[in-house]
């Protein structure tokens, strides 16, 4: 990890941040967020002259015992800095939504995996109810992605 | 034969009418339009799959020699799966309008024309325009988007290719002196064809062999009849019984095309007069009839062959495009044709 | 002119698989349109978490059906990096090899389907023969034409056999040798020209609004390419061609003429030129990958991974180019002997969601070419 990266953005996002660790095998950081931190968050990196976060790359969802951990894999394609941003959110009940807050308007591009994640792990970002637009009927509503739900065979339908 | 003339009778035609034109419309109907139909359908699949690097038909007959005829048999004894509607119920009698009524006018030999006058030219050109008022009614009649695509566009692209091809037409009839069949068969030689007579008449023929593909929708100007957007547009729905007709309409209106072009510009069916001398010197006029046929339908073959392979070689033009360079290019080229041709005559 | 909304899907010629499209018509442009998929929505990412380790890379050969061997290679990065498996250097280079082949077999593939949307049937068939000698490589080496299943955590499954290097070089003399005709048939046809020149052109803002990589938007002059700072590819030489405004003179008389032509960067015509260009780029990787294939092992013999195998907790996320653009994987792993979490960032899933965009003010003869243009592969969208 680089440590002038990690002062820089300690500087800027002084209190905002939980913690920073390193991703994986620690070749860039990964930061943990506040649910609600994440805009202004977002904001500041993609306007600070020295970062120019300006791309996203992917947002994935995984559910963990944190709940649903929100990454965010961001670069820049100016400065080549890269970046995971992270939030989980832990969701009331199996069948409720869990509210995030929405990215759009910083990075364009995230609108597709917020969908895809808003109907599969049940998440609303920004109080959107997610369209179902990959899931077939009998699942749409269940959040097939969760660890809690098993998929349940139809009954077989014989038709005389 | 006596059932013709009491059935000809019975129809109010009075008795001096012979029965023989009918006759003769079914014999070339049956042993020169049809099996032009299977043997060009033929030739192209073979012949394309040779540029392709495919084999064609090889499982029917000899090297899949029937495969027209499996082709029609299959199609025949095919249903539709809809009921008539009324656009399709005009396209059927307007088809069989267009294909009966000219078949008398094509001609086939010096003796073997009925139809020899000086509006002869114009009735097999008419009879691609209804064909292609035709196929428009057919789309449009079917209610469904592509039909409808299809028919507008098949409008569109008839209209822009009569222009040309009109005015083609004035060019050789005016080198001629005539529109009669026999007049533009005598203007021409064995080798002295129109085309090559002067440069204006080359570029007739070019206009009207382009008018002609764009008029009838000819590969590779059938925006109307597109696979990939419009699944086939006009024939989206045409199944079975209809679509043999329709595939027939589409290859007669190309056949006479073709044969109008061969007798206007390619020689007619000109045989060397020392040839044609020794037959009647034997008193054989229908050998005569036979070669001068024979090297018509050649010519005709080779022709519609070269076309297919142009159209197998290269990709679809979009409609807009076609109708784009019908008018603005085909048109003036044709007028430039015309006016070269008549300055070349009076001098 | 009237208004009419024609819809048209899931399956439909024009399409390049199950979607629906609703287009506004406006006569035969289109005004605006509406994408939905989710059609071949097979829950491949929830699959993946209830079975082994060893399961998920036959999940993820069946991501993009003709790009098998990306997803495959993708996953391993990430799993190895997870666990700490190192790759024997013969096993990177029997990978590469297997990727710019499969490379080269999804764009003429493309070029396959982009030929059959203009209507053009004759290259189709030149094209999908040549193809069919690269599918004979794949099945010699791998035993499997389409889905490989070939790649493993820390290695390949099997070595390279006799014969194979010898044959991949005469592909690449052979495909090398058809570009040429290709080129006359197909690629400067004035009638191709016409039809594609100046369709659909993808601009650098909507690039960058829909973040789509990968030869679309190298088409419109943005050079990026994962291949470039990944490690595997640092010993190997290529370029990154990419639009009309590059080289194009290197194509003579009729490049010239279909410069002059009225085409703009990023056309449909662009997207078509752009990955012949990486054909040949892949040709020349290929011909070092092989000169330089280094002797040894082709797995890694210290470890045997089969269906009980845990993978040490962590997480991981690589990226590589596919023929269609920049893949990534985010692996999580529990320490379990099944995945956490496998998730894939695919690129048709940008150039979908730029799509209605696209495709205001074309007519309706250009949704296919413009669809075929895009490369788009609603397999890996959907997943």
């Amino acid at each position: 990890m680089d440590t002038k990266l990690v002062t820089r953005l300690e500087k800027i996002l002084r209190g905002k941040i939980i913690r920073i660790t390193a991703f994986g095998k620690g070749e860039y950081p990964s930061l943990w967020l506040e649910g609600t931190q994440m805009l202004s968050v977002a904001e500041v990196l993609k306007e600070d002259p020295l970062l120019q976060i300006d791309r996203l790359e992917n947002l994935s969802a995984v559910e963990m015992q944190e709940g649903i951990v929100l990454s965010h894999f961001v670069y820049s394609s100016v400065t080549q800095v890269r970046l995971v941003l992270r939030t989980a959110f832990l969701p009331v009940s199996e069948t409720d939504l869990v509210q995030a807050p929405s990215l759009v308007r910083v990075w364009s591009m995230v609108q597709t995996f917020e969908d895809e994640i808003g109907e599969l792990f049940g998440v609303a970002f920004d109080g959107q109810v997610p369209q179902f637009n990959l899931l077939p009927e009998q699942v749409r509503g269940l959040f097939p992605m969760r660890k809690s739900f098993v998929f349940q065979m139809p009954e077989a339908q014989f038709y005389e | 034969m006596n059932w013709v003339f009491l059935w000809l009778r019975a129809l109010g035609f009075s008795a001096t009418v012979p029965g023989i034109p009918l006759i003769a419309l079914a014999c070339i109907s049956l042993f020169v339009i049809l099996p032009s139909c299977a043997l060009i359908a033929y030739l192209d699949r073979k012949l394309s799959a040779d540029l392709q690097a495919r084999v064609g038909p090889c499982r029917t007959g000899y090297r899949g020699m029937l495969q027209p005829v499996a082709d029609c048999v299959k199609l025949l004894q095919k249903n539709s799966m809809h009921s008539q509607t009324l656009g399709e119920l005009l396209w059927m009698l307007l088809h069989t309008m267009a294909l009966y009524a000219s078949l008398a006018a094509i001609p086939l030999g010096s003796l073997a024309m009925m139809v020899d006058t000086q509006m002869s030219v114009f009735i097999p050109f008419w009879s691609a325009l209804v064909l292609a008022l035709g196929t428009m009614l057919l789309g449009l009649g079917q209610y469904t988007t592509p039909g409808w695509l299809g028919g507008i566009r098949t409008a569109a692209q008839s209209l822009a290719g009569t222009f040309p091809s009109l005015i083609g037409i004035l060019c050789v009839g005016m080198h001629a002196g005539s529109f009669r069949w026999s007049a533009l068969a005598a203007s021409q030689g064995f080798l002295h064809w129109t085309m090559f007579a002067h440069p204006f008449l080359l570029l007739a023929f070019v206009v009207f062999v382009g008018g002609g593909l764009v008029l009838l929708a000819i590969a590779p100007l059938d925006g109307g009849l597109a696979m990939s957007d419009i699944h086939g547009g006009v024939a989206v729905h045409v199944t079975g019984r209809q679509l043999a007709l329709f595939q027939f309409g589409r290859f007669y209106g190309f056949f006479i095309w073709s044969v109008m072009t061969v007798v206007l510009f390619m020689g007619a069916w000109r045989i060397p007069e020392s040839l044609r001398s020794w037959f009647l010197a034997l008193d054989a006029e229908v050998c005569i009839s036979v070669v001068e046929l024979t090297w018509l339908l050649l010519k005709t073959y080779v022709l519609m062959l070269f076309i297919l392979w142009i159209a197998r070689a290269n990709p679809r033009a979009r409609v807009d495009q076609i109708t784009d360079f019908s008018w603005g290019v085909l048109g003036p080229l044709a007028l430039v044709a015309l006016v070269g041709t008549a300055f070349w005559t009076m001098v | 002119m009237s208004r009419k909304d024609w819809s048209i899907g899931p399956l439909h010629t024009s399409l390049p698989g199950p979607m629906h499209m609703v287009l506004k018509l406006h006569g035969e442009i289109i005004d605006a349109c509406q994408v939905e998929t989710g059609f071949l929505h097979r829950g491949l990412e929830k699959q993946c978490e209830l079975h082994s380790w060893h399961a998920a890379l036959f999940y993820a050969d069946h991501l993009d059906p003709e790009g098998a061997v990306f997803s495959e290679l993708v996953l391993c990065l990430a799993v190895e990096e997870i666990a700490g498996i190192m790759v024997p250097e013969r096993a990177q280079s029997i990978r590469l090899v297997l990727v710019e082949l499969g490379r080269i077999s999804s764009h003429l593939a493309f070029m396959a389907r982009m030929a059959r949307s203009v209507g053009s049937e004759t290259i189709v068939h030149y094209v999908l023969r040549d193809r069919e000698r690269i599918l004979d490589l794949f099945e010699l080496l791998t035993g499997a034409r389409v889905s490989l299943n070939f790649l493993r955590y820390g290695g390949v499954k099997g070595d390279v056999t006799d014969g194979f290097i010898e044959r991949v070089l005469d592909v690449c003399d052979l495909i090398r040798f058809r570009m040429k005709e290709y080129n006359d048939i197909f690629t400067f046809n004035a009638i191709f020209l016409k039809r594609t020149l100046g369709v659909a052109p993808l601009s650098v803002e909507l690039i960058e609004q829909a973040g789509i990589t990968g030869p679309n938007a190298r088409a419109s002059g943005v050079r990026e390419d994962s291949r470039k700072g990944s490690p595997l590819y640092q010993a190997l030489e290529f370029d990154i061609p990419s639009g009309k405004s590059e080289d194009f003179f290197a194509q003579g008389w009729r490049g010239l003429l279909a410069r002059t032509s009225k085409g703009c960067v990023g056309d449909v015509h662009d997207r078509f030129l752009v990955r012949l260009r990486e054909m040949t780029q892949s040709i020349e990787i290929l011909r070092q990958l092989v000169a330089q294939m280094p002797l040894g092992v082709y797995q890694n013999t210290s470890i045997h991974i089969d269906r009980n195998y845990p993978i040490p907790p962590g997480e991981s996320y690589q990226r590589m180019e596919s023929a269609r653009g920049r893949l990534g994987c985010h692996v999580v792993s529990d320490g379990q002997n099944f995945p956490g979490r496998i998730q894939f960032s695919t690129p048709t899933r940008a150039s979908l969601w730029a799509l209605p965009q696209l495709v205001r003010g074309i007519r309706i003869e250009d949704l296919p070419v413009v669809l075929a243009s895009l490369d788009l592969s609603i397999a890996e969208a959907d997943r």
